[in-house]
């Protein structure tokens, strides 16, 4: 039997420590201020009693608010003077803790206490020192305790200091001693029993411990603690009152208020020489009897099984929200990816190569000029080329005499340029978005990470044309020159003519500020056409002579190809620089929330939820 | 003797101000938004402006405060001397579940805002104070707390009520932190009896929990007692400090106390730390701003094609400084160059609106009016344009960055631009009104696309610029021999023109049309040599500017404005909530004094924050 329970004993072990490796890693998805005290309450126990062979020990808490006596009664059950005078309060401030003698080799000592520091106390001064680390116990032997009953010798016991004291630093040491102890004893003064914060810590052993018990300490008399005890556990049925606080169910399947209401409770008698003699049963044993005559592995046992389903039941929990957080940040991806594409589909139409199209027009129309053509056609453009340069240089030195410098064009944008400063304004428009959005408040967007995320994506190279549009650019002007030879043949002749006679009426303009080309540009650019390349006023002129030479049909399939392949590309590029730099917490979320790592957790859950109170010490 | 009712006496005369102050500063820390110590200060306000609402006269209000089973219901009753006015139960807890007032038949009428209160009336023992017995604030009730919450926001005095056992309670001490700004104070430790032979010690190290609380008790205001003592000394002492007859002046003086309290609690160093760093963090990330845009804008200016925009339109610019500086009367004629346009068109439409001179004159007018306007813009935006795409960029994504800056800090609001008063022109002055017309649409207009933070930063450097030039065109030698010769020549022919003139009217010689022609000829012509030397001075200056270099002297970017305006009205409220303070805590020492020469119990010392 014996090795059927350490068998159990070591699967519950190993499926703790699976636990402790994994749930750490979602310490983010709990509720502020909640621990997960089921798993480490069975850790320590299982820690504990993996250590020992033989008999494993019963640590037992004295537990409850300032002022209710519990130093008092350590002193009387143990017989070791701790400060439990009325002159200084707090009283303590770190853990007393009585060990009969077989349990006095530190070595044996330290595995029953697996998260604490173990000193010996010397004298009781040491405990009201502030400042002590959490997990230290100040350790005295104790002879008396074996004294106590057959239980005795394997009785460890541990005065807890208050959780509600001025020394905010009493509630974390106490609520270690509350996760390791079996038997806790739960003393209240008892004209405080419906103090909420006492009420409420009431309720939190009758979860955790594995036995619970009462003292109603400084009473008038037994009438006066009997009447608030019923009061008391009339309340605890009441859902209007305590009911809901006291509903969770135990591993053992009681509810907390079960567990209250058959709690032994004893009452003890306001004396200014309080002595055990004075604690008094409501009915059955003695208060010496329930601690010190205990089957120690039998209670062991049901408090392994007890901190074992409520471990599982935290890792459910726990479970439970990374599902929940793993979700929403998959969302939460997801729609960044799809305002990327948006964003990649809007630059993509803000934008049409036509510098591109006309450069493959003429030059397909060039190719199928025939020789002869060419050789009129290389002196006109030598002659113009000349026209131009002479002219410019003219008009400099005028302007220069008449104190005008000559008004050159502002730097003209080519189409990566363009594409740069629409990419830009794209990126702001989708981090501000993205910043407004409560499901995304997550992404943590302030101001400096969404200048670094947008100067990321405007570092990175853009993505070169494709060839799918190259190569429908090409097979497109190929159509274009066999459909219509006649304005193929007179193409390249037409651009050279109007581009040298468009930069030549911009010169003359240049008397004029801005001009009928000038604003013939900003109303271009004020449109919608959406007409870009480098070469600005010519482009008014071209724009009506695509019309009268057949090529909106071939505009429209350009554009529409141009559209599909530009959008994708830079669909790709705004999600792997842009979204990739701001969905950092998402996806960190995702990576602590991995199937691997859920599956794991679940078999854990399952091994502690099949360690049932019974178990194999249930008979 | 107290009067027969508890008059009112009028606030103090520094209340008024003091409140508005308050009430001011309050609105305009509002306008900062989500941070949580400003948050804190504002509520703070709140709180110490309710302090002084005012109520018709009344008693003083005495409230016990502690937790369940303290024993507040039996000292209520003890206090009176009346067995039962407060009935308790030591057994069952939590009794208390309405509150019990203890009131004098004359106050009766007075009782003001807590004559409405569903709560037990007791006669009370002295007119000018009542005693209040409320629910217990730590039971498992949460109707308790906020019942007892309700009466303390209206105490003037509260009895903390504790006992031994309790003493060192965190949660019944945080309770008495909460309230401990905006009250007077009576500390009570209730059934000393049970621990006879120990009470001084209990009672000294309950002093220290008290100390670190922020009080300085002593035995006029704190008390060990005893209900189930017979004329115990303490409870006669508590009966006696707490339960004496009082007027209405003590309750003006405890409000004023509560709002001097509360108001130096609100403002102290945390709100002071909270501005701090906000003011620091603007600052820093102004001056990154202001380097970014400075480093960006001198690096485009030193492109060619951004360097000739500039110096061009700097040249027109200077030439209007020049005016200012080239002495008589060649200065006139430089005047005239910079505004010949200016004036032609003004003359235009002037004679278009004046006499009617018909749709040609009218047509010139505005053709002239327009080219001012556009020559006036259209050469700045020239410059902006040139600085290049890169920076027009960098602008546009400053200004965002800078707007989430803001934003994310939560001083949006401050940032705001002051609203301006349109300027209009004299009225009659028709001209003046159609040409500001044409301005604002023209200038709507043609900066349609460009920041205009970014025009009126290039229209200040140009200007800045131009003065420079001109500045060292006629400083040094050779402008000296320019302005000399400049001016010389036109004085020397005109006084020469009229000295002749003078002469023929004097001799009645009257000279010919001709002569006029000519002598004016020559007098315009004899303005060219010193035009024609500031010209040539002025260029050799272009030619030497450092553009780059005006850019580091500009003292502050306007587009980075924003920041700049965020962080001044920050300091505004710091100085404000700063003065506030230091008036309140000045003027609390004046009103406790007064306080604790009334026995009105004790008031907490200002704490440091938590």
């Amino acid at each position: 039997m014996y090795d059927v329970v350490m068998s159990r004993l070591a699967e519950i072990t190993k499926a703790i420590e699976t636990l402790r490796l994994e749930l750490p890693e979602m310490g983010d998805w709990l509720e502020p201020g909640h621990r997960l005290e089921g798993l480490e309450s069975c850790h320590r126990r299982v820690r504990a009693w993996s250590s020992v062979s033989g008999e494993p020990p019963l640590v037992a808490a004295l537990y409850g608010p300032t002022g209710a006596g519990k130093s008092t009664l350590f002193k009387l059950l143990s017989g070791i003077n701790v400060p439990s005078g009325e002159q200084v309060r707090p009283m303590s401030r770190s853990c007393a803790l009585a060990v009969p003698p077989a349990w006095a080799d530190p070595a044996k000592l330290a595995p029953v206490f697996p998260t604490a520091e173990l000193v010996p106390m010397g004298d009781g001064a040491a405990l009201l020192a502030p400042g002590q680390p959490f997990g230290r116990l100040h350790a005295a032997v104790a002879p008396s305790l074996s004294a106590l009953g057959p239980g005795g010798s394997s009785l460890l016991l541990v005065d807890a200091p208050d959780y509600n004291g001025v020394d905010p630093g009493n509630a974390l040491r106490a609520e270690e001693i509350l996760l390791r102890a079996e038997i806790l004893v739960f003393v209240l003064q008892v004209d405080s029993y419906l103090v909420a914060r006492n009420v409420e810590e009431l309720a939190r052993a009758a979860r955790l411990a594995t036995r619970l018990v009462v003292v109603l300490t400084k009473a008038r008399d037994s009438l006066q603690a009997w009447m608030a005890w019923d009061d008391l556990c009339r309340r605890l049925d009441d859902p209007a009152s305590l009911g809901p606080m006291f509903a969770d169910r135990r591993a053992d399947g009681r509810c907390c208020a079960e567990v209250v209401r058959s709690a032994p409770v004893f009452m003890w008698v306001r004396s200014e020489r309080p002595e055990l003699s004075g604690i008094m049963a409501r009915e059955g044993s003695s208060l010496v009897d329930r601690l010190a005559g205990q089957e120690a592995r039998k209670v062991a046992w049901e408090g392994v099984a007890g901190a074992a389903h409520e471990a599982a039941t935290d890792a459910r929990r726990l479970l439970a929200k990374a599902l929940e957080a793993s979700e929403a940040a998959g969302k939460g991806r997801a729609s960044l990816v799809a305002d990327a594409r948006e964003a990649g589909a809007r630059v993509a139409g803000r934008e049409f190569p036509f510098g591109a199209l006309m450069q493959a027009l003429v030059k397909e129309a060039r190719s199928a000029l025939p020789d002869w053509w060419k050789i009129v056609s290389v002196p006109v453009d030598w002659l113009f080329g000349t026209v131009k340069t002479v002219y410019g240089k003219a008009s400099e030195w005028i302007g220069q005499v008449k104190e005008m410098v000559v008004q050159e064009s502002a730097k003209s944008e080519n189409r990566e340029d363009v594409e740069r400063r629409v990419l830009s304004r794209e990126a702001d428009a989708l981090l501000d978005s993205w910043r407004s959005r409560p499901d995304l408040a997550d992404l943590g967007l302030e101001s400096s990470r969404c200048a670094s995320a947008r100067e990321a994506l405007l570092a990175a190279p853009l993505p070169g044309v494709s060839r799918e549009w190259e190569a429908t650019l090409r097979d497109e002007a190929r159509r274009w020159v066999a459909d219509n030879p006649g304005l193929a043949k007179g193409l390249p002749v037409i651009s050279d003519v109007v581009m040298a006679a468009g930069f030549g009426l911009l010169v003359i303009d240049l008397g004029f500020s801005g001009g009928l080309f000038g604003t013939a540009v900003v109303v271009g650019k004020l449109g919608t056409g959406g007409v870009i390349a480098g070469g600005a006023g010519a482009l008014g002129i071209w724009g009506r002579f695509l019309g009268e030479a057949n090529m909106e049909q071939m505009l429209r399939r350009v554009d529409a190809t141009w559209r599909k392949t530009r959008a994708s590309d830079l669909s790709a590029h705004i999600e792997r620089h842009l979204v990739g730099a701001v969905a950092a917490p998402l996806d960190a979320v995702l990576g602590r929330a991995k199937p691997e790592r859920l599956a794991a957790i679940g078999e854990a859950v399952r091994v502690l939820e099949t360690a049932g109170p019974g178990g194999p010490m249930g008979s | 003797m107290a009067d027969a009712s508890p008059v009112q006496e009028s606030p103090a005369a520094w209340s008024g101000p003091l409140a508005r102050q308050a009430v001011e500063l309050r609105d305009s820390l509002a306008q900062v938004a989500g941070n949580p110590a400003i948050d804190k200060a504002v509520a703070g306000l709140s709180d110490a402006l309710g302090a002084l609402r005012s109520d018709r006269p009344r008693p003083v209000i005495a409230v016990l405060l502690g937790g369940t089973g303290a024993g507040k219901s039996m000292l209520f009753s003890d206090l009176l001397e009346q067995p039962g006015a407060s009935p308790s139960s030591d057994a069952i807890r939590c009794h208390t579940s309405a509150p019990y007032i203890a009131v004098h038949p004359e106050d009766e009428p007075f009782l003001g805002e807590l004559g409405g209160w569903k709560a037990t009336r007791v006669r009370g023992p002295s007119r000018g104070v009542v005693l209040v017995d409320t629910p217990d604030v730590d039971g498992i009730l949460k109707e308790h707390h906020a019942a007892t919450r309700a009466l303390l926001e209206r105490a003037d005095l509260v009895v903390f009520v504790t006992d031994a056992d309790r003493r060192a309670n965190r949660d019944l001490l945080a309770e008495l932190s909460r309230w401990a700004p905006r009250h007077r104070w009576f500390f009570v430790l209730n059934k000393a009896d049970q621990h006879a032979g120990r009470v001084s010690e209990i009672v000294s190290d309950w002093d220290s929990r008290l100390r670190e609380a922020g009080f300085e008790p002593d035995d006029r205001s704190r008390f060990a007692v005893s209900s189930v003592v017979a004329d115990d000394p303490g409870l006669g002492r508590l009966r006696s400090a707490l339960l004496r007859e009082r007027d209405g002046r003590q309750v003006v003086l405890s409000r004023n106390c509560a709002f001097l309290q509360t108001a130096s609690h609100a403002l102290g160093s945390h709100l002071d730390s909270a501005l701090d760093r906000m003011i620091g963090d603007l600052a820093r990330r102004e001056a990154e701003a202001n380097a970014r845009l400075r480093d960006a804008y001198a690096s485009a200016l030193r492109e060619p094609q951004a360097r000739r925009a500039f110096l061009l339109v700097t040249r027109q610019a200077a030439w209007r400084h020049l005016a200012e500086r080239a002495g008589f009367p060649l200065g006139w004629a430089a005047w005239v160059c910079a505004r010949a346009q200016g004036l032609a068109t003004g003359m235009l439409l002037g004679r278009a609106i004046g006499s009617g001179a018909g749709v040609l004159g009218l047509g010139l007018a505005l053709a002239g009016g327009g080219l001012v306007a556009l020559r006036g813009l259209l050469p700045f935006r020239r410059v902006v344009e040139s600085l290049g795409p890169d920076f027009r960029r960098l602008t546009a994504s400053l200004e965002r960055d800078i707007r989430r800056d803001l934003e994310d800090i939560g001083v949006e609001k401050l940032a705001e631009r002051p609203m301006e008063a349109p300027s209009s022109p004299e009225p009659g002055d028709a001209v003046g009104a159609i040409a500001a017309q044409v301005d604002s649409l023209v200038r709507r207009f043609w900066t349609r696309g460009l920041d205009a933070d970014l025009m009126a930063q290039v229209e200040s450097d140009v200007e800045q610029a131009a003065s420079t030039v001109a500045r060292g065109a006629v400083g040094g030698l050779a402008g000296l021999v320019a302005l000399v010769v400049g001016n010389a020549l036109p004085l020397l022919l005109g006084g020469w023109v009229l000295i002749r003139l003078w002469m023929a009217w004097y001799e009645a010689n009257y000279p010919s049309l001709g002569f006029y022609t000519i002598g004016l000829s020559l007098l315009a012509a004899s303005f060219l040599p010193g035009l024609f030397l500031l010209a040539m001075l002025l260029g050799a200056r272009l030619n030497r500017l450092d553009v780059a270099g005006l850019v580091a002297l500009a003292e502050q970017p306007r587009p980075t404005d924003p920041l700049r305006r965020a962080r001044e009205g920050l300091e505004a409220r710091r100085r404000d909530a700063r003065r506030l303070s230091q008036s309140a805590v000045n003027r609390l020492e004046e009103v406790r004094g007064e306080l604790d020469a009334l026995g009105m119990g004790l008031s907490r010392r200002l704490m440091p924050p938590e």
